[in-house]
């Protein structure tokens, strides 16, 4: 729709310039803001003080950081392999569904309703050593052996962490699929069934391929909730032992809101940025080049 | 123009008779409030944030805070944070000019920052304006934690004791005796780990409570005394010294042999559930503090027996010393001291947190107070606390001395911190006695 | 016919597996609630020796504890509060904003400009905002969060509302609007709005739901007790009742309950909301 070009403006002003305005205060000058800080040493009373790079150049060396770095990128790739496909299949199987759709539905969302708080306390009663119904499963089962003190094993606690993330997201992943799914023509189903294709078939030569915008939609939240992540860690584990079950958000509050050292903090933000901007795109392109 | 001008005055008038009306209303407010009910802080709020979860104590807090304000008239909005946390949410506050006006805190390095950026209120000012509390109430040695470049600038609130017990019916089990040594307790810990009993209960969730064990380690070494007295001038704060070489290497050692639960953050990381864990009996021997006394049950406090912290072989120092020194305090935000109409009551405040309070807790064996004044008028006979009043006489009996702690003694909180995680890995096997030095020292080279 | 038959029968069996799937997977979903809620009415000592048996005594002093040592009902309005409001303020300049980006502007530019934000995590701009805020006066403040919650959420918002509208408020309406002589907000309002609806319960989910289950600013901005959320009080259970498991776990449900309620409640909404095509280019 045309308008009259000297008219352009007033709509411009009347829908856009608020809400630009607040974006463009509150988080590009912000982003901007958050870079000056990482170059500078600074506790958010007194005045800050500038280092340069000094916090970046101290990160190639320190092996905190790295722990914490390779635990969120490993984040990211174990979630995108499990909470991809899973949404993906989840989806199909309620598509397929007519029988009890709507209490399957409801059961599977539930988890992403509940506050992230109420999930991450959960799993810690969930994961005691005592009496967890983790390690009282692996008894039953004979496999003593496999018991651990999830909490506190930093072989093993990175994962713990990870559980009531996936278990929280998975059912927004389902539900996001199966709306796409639901938007799919009926015909083009119908036709591959008369054709005989298997659900399986109709899975992978016909709704996968339809779904690709949706599965780069979550892919996309995916790698972006990951990289942000910090209730579930913070309140289970405090990030601990140690910085083994951090995330680069766990990491960053710790130096910023607890140890009050708001430079660095600003510089771990910034590499959250990054990574985020950086993964993204990857996926995106991923994503392109297959078609 | 002329309408312009009619508005403003209009404004004006209404300005005006607003600020009469309100002057007016505010002023007979006060005064019929006064008269009518007497209350002395009528229409006065102050935020309160005291460390409060489910102790007794606490509730006891609440009741008599409530009663408090009915009789005072003062209007507190609670803020109770329980356990560590209150450490993050006063870092945040201060960065957000957003501080309580009196809060529940730890002296020594948790407290420099805040010091450093002169947001505490000289609390001699406080003692002087006070009827109830004098300074002369509080030892030197109580009162050296809360003063930082010779200005008092927090409140002793309450001492502290440790406690090591065991439970005499596991060791009878086992046909074991109560460790004296070192050695000992190494050897008692391999046997009930063979039985698959926890030998004891001390975990690590940031820093709690195995930083008060560690601690017990480092001071079997006059040297060791002394590090921890080094800590607190940063020109001499190190963690590269024998005795804290020595004391990591050990816990090392404790770790591999099992001596600590397998889940040391999650079934007995922190206090109350490292508590639990020996009240349910799984573990054998118990090494606490005196805020976790009453959460005991009576049917394991029957068959636990106290004992002295065993000794090393190497020690140069006599076995009558333990941790215990002042453990918390009460700060005071310097611009709420500062505003004069606050300032009477945050003195009412303090005096009922620092003398009711303080006394009834003591009373009821929950906390040890620093003041002694009212330590004369407690009845050490009759505490409720039952293991209260046998750890009391337990270290009279045998003249027990308190040890410096290191956790209080760093430079900051950062420093702190790190320290704390450096902890939880020691404990949780993931680093080496060597590394936690390492990892310590690179804290203090990085934040001082 | 037997053809028919074979793959009846083979479809009779993928059904069955199906269910089978859907159903263990509901299970895991469920069963950790439900074992709170049995634990929720068991004392310490049962916990540790016997944490599946029904609870023997049933310790039912649990629920009523946390009703009195946590404030929910403040944490419950807050969090409507908060929530309802970030989502109309959302929703109306996402939807302003998407209605320019859809149907006025020339290019892509402002609209890659506004998705940026839908990739920035919220770590890398919460110090500049927590200090301007501060600067400003509202750390600790409801104007302040819901800010806050406001700008967070506007570049998926702009993201989802310009896409929708631009599939399903069609140009000739506008057009025909325009020739009655109606101005550009009353096309907006009288025309392009009512199409909206979707797309506008679409956001408005997404917001509710991210708003509800914020953590991060809400930890940071809000320290005042009286201004918590819900999901802050749920947070608090930890520092309290570390050991007293019992109580902790009636303290998971009766923070799981106002959640689930409404979730049951506007259960349509909810789901519709997504289903509406919202993330479909």
């Amino acid at each position: 729709m045309r308008v009259a070009k000297k008219k352009r403006w007033i709509p411009f002003v009347v829908f856009v310039v608020p809400a630009l305005l607040v974006y463009t205060y509150f988080i590009i000058y912000s982003i901007g803001n958050t870079g000056y800080y990482s170059l500078t040493q600074w506790n958010a009373i007194s005045e800050p003080k500038y280092v340069g790079m000094k916090y970046y150049m101290d990160f190639l060396k320190d092996k905190d950081f790295h722990m914490v770095l390779r635990n969120s990128l490993l984040n990211v790739v174990i979630s995108l392999i499990v909470q991809v496909p899973a949404g993906l299949i989840g989806g199909y199987l309620l598509y397929r569904t007519r029988r009890f759709y709507k209490l399957y539905r409801f059961l599977i969302f539930i988890p992403v309703v509940l506050s992230a708080s109420a999930v991450a306390l959960l799993f810690t009663l969930i994961f005691h050593a005592e009496f967890g119904p983790v390690n009282a499963l692996l008894d039953w089962a004979g496999l003593s052996h496999l018991t651990h003190s999830w909490l506190s094993d930093v072989k093993v606690v990175f994962y713990v962490v990870m559980i009531p993330m996936t278990y929280q997201y998975i059912g927004l992943y389902v539900i996001i699929q199966l709306s796409g799914m639901q938007s799919i023509s009926e015909d083009v189903i119908e036709s591959a069934t008369i054709d005989g294709a298997s659900s399986f078939r109709i899975f992978w030569n016909v709704v996968v391929p339809m779904q690709k915008g949706v599965t780069m939609m979550c892919s996309v939240l995916i790698i972006s909730g990951c990289f942000k992540a910090f209730e579930h860690s913070y309140i289970m584990t405090w990030g601990g032992p140690g910085y083994s079950s951090s995330f680069l958000g766990v990491y960053m509050y710790m130096e910023t809101f607890v140890k009050g050292n708001y430079g660095k903090g600003s510089a771990i933000a910034m590499i959250i940025l990054v990574g985020t901007l950086a993964c993204t795109m990857a996926v995106q392109r991923i994503f392109r080049e297959e078609e | 123009m002329k309408m312009r001008k009619r508005i403003l005055s209009v404004l004006l008038t209404t300005a005006m008779l607003g600020t009469c009306v309100m002057g007016c209303s505010s002023g007979s407010d006060d005064s019929g409030e006064k008269s009518e009910s007497g209350k002395r802080f009528e229409g006065v709020t102050l935020r309160f944030a005291p460390n409060w979860g489910t102790d007794p104590d606490h509730e006891i807090g609440r009741k008599m805070l409530k009663e408090f304000c009915d009789e005072t008239g003062l209007n507190i909005e609670l803020e109770e944070i329980a356990g560590d946390e209150m450490k993050n949410k006063i870092s945040v506050d201060a960065a957000a000019d957003n501080l309580p006006d009196v809060w529940q805190y730890w002296p020594g390095c948790v407290c420099k920052d805040l010091a450093d950026a002169g947001l505490l209120a000289d609390c001699s000012e406080y003692l002087e304006k006070s009827e109830v509390i004098a300074k002369d109430h509080f030892s030197d040695t109580v009162l050296a934690p809360c003063t930082f470049d010779g200005e008092l600038l927090v409140l002793p609130r309450m001492g502290a004791s440790g406690v090591l017990m065991i439970n005499t019916e596991i060791f009878k089990k086992y046909e074991l005796e109560a460790p004296k040594t070192w050695d000992d307790l190494m050897e008692v810990s391999k046997v009930l780990r063979e039985n698959g009993v926890t030998p004891l209960n001390v975990g690590s969730k940031l820093g709690n409570p195995s930083h008060f064990f560690y601690n017990e380690l480092v001071c079997q070494f006059e040297e060791g005394v002394q590090d921890v007295n080094n800590l607190l001038d940063s020109s001499k704060t190190t963690f590269k010294t024998d005795a804290m070489e020595y004391a990591a290497n050990k816990i090392e050692e404790m770790v591999k042999a099992g001596c600590f639960a397998d889940d040391v953050l999650g079934s007995t990381g922190d206090w109350a559930p490292s508590c639990a864990y020996y009240d349910e009996g799984y573990a054998a021997m118990c090494y606490t503090f005196s805020w976790q006394f009453a959460s005991f049950s009576d049917e394991t406090l029957e068959k636990s027996e106290i004992i002295k912290i065993p000794q090393i072989a190497e020690t140069d120092r006599a076995d009558n010393h333990m941790q215990g020194t002042t453990n918390d305090c009460w700060c005071i935000s310097k611009k709420a001291w500062e505003d004069t109409e606050k300032q009477e009551a945050i003195t009412a405040l303090v005096d009922f947190l620092m003398w009711d309070y303080t006394k009834e807790t003591a009373q009821g064996g929950y906390i040890i107070t620093v003041d002694s004044e009212l330590d004369k008028l407690i009845d050490y006979e009759a505490l409720d606390s039952k293991l209260m009043s046998d750890v009391l006489q337990w270290r009279t009996d045998n003249n027990i001395e308190a040890d410096p702690m290191i956790w209080q003694s760093l430079p900051n909180l950062a420093i702190q911190t790190d320290y704390c995680n450096a902890l939880d890995e020691l404990w949780a096997g993931t680093i080496t006695g060597a590394e936690f030095i390492e990892k310590c020292e690179t804290s203090v080279k990085d934040n001082l | 016919m037997s053809n028919y038959e074979m793959s009846k029968r083979k479809s009779d069996c993928g059904k069955a597996l199906r269910h089978i799937v859907l159903i263990i997977w509901c299970m895991t979903t469920v069963f950790p609630l439900l074992w709170v809620f049995l634990i929720a009415f068991k004392g310490n000592n049962q916990i540790f020796t016997d944490p599946f048996g029904i609870p023997d005594p049933w310790i039912t002093t649990n629920f009523p504890t946390v009703f009195q040592k946590l404030d929910i009902l403040t944490g419950l309005k807050n969090s409507l509060i908060y929530s309802f409001a970030t989502v109309f303020l959302v929703c109306l300049l996402s939807s302003m904003t998407g209605f320019y980006l859809a149907k006025y502007a020339r290019g892509k530019l402002l609209y890659m400009y506004f998705i940026l934000g839908m990739m920035i995590p919220v770590q890398a701009i919460a110090i500049p905002m927590f200090v301007k805020l501060r600067d400003a006066g509202l750390n600790n403040t409801r104007p302040g969060i819901i800010l806050v919650y406001t700008v967070i959420e506007l570049g998926f918002a702009v993201f989802v509302m310009t896409g929708f509208i631009k599939r399903s408020v069609p140009d000739e309406l506008l057009e025909a609007a325009a020739i009655d002589g109606c101005s550009m907000v009353g096309a907006f309002f009288r025309v392009a709005l009512p199409l909206m609806k979707t797309g506008i319960a679409t956001v408005g989910t997404f917001v509710f739901l991210h708003v509800w289950n914020e953590f991060f600013f809400g930890l940071i901005l809000l320290t005042n007790s009286k201004l918590t959320s819900l999901n802050l009080t749920t947070y608090k259970l930890r520092g309290q009742y570390s050991s007293d498991y019992g109580l902790l776990a009636a303290g998971i449900i009766v923070l799981a309950v106002p959640a689930l309620v409404i979730y049951a409640i506007f259960q349509e909404q909810v789901v519709k909301g997504l289903t509406a095509g919202a993330v479909k280019e």
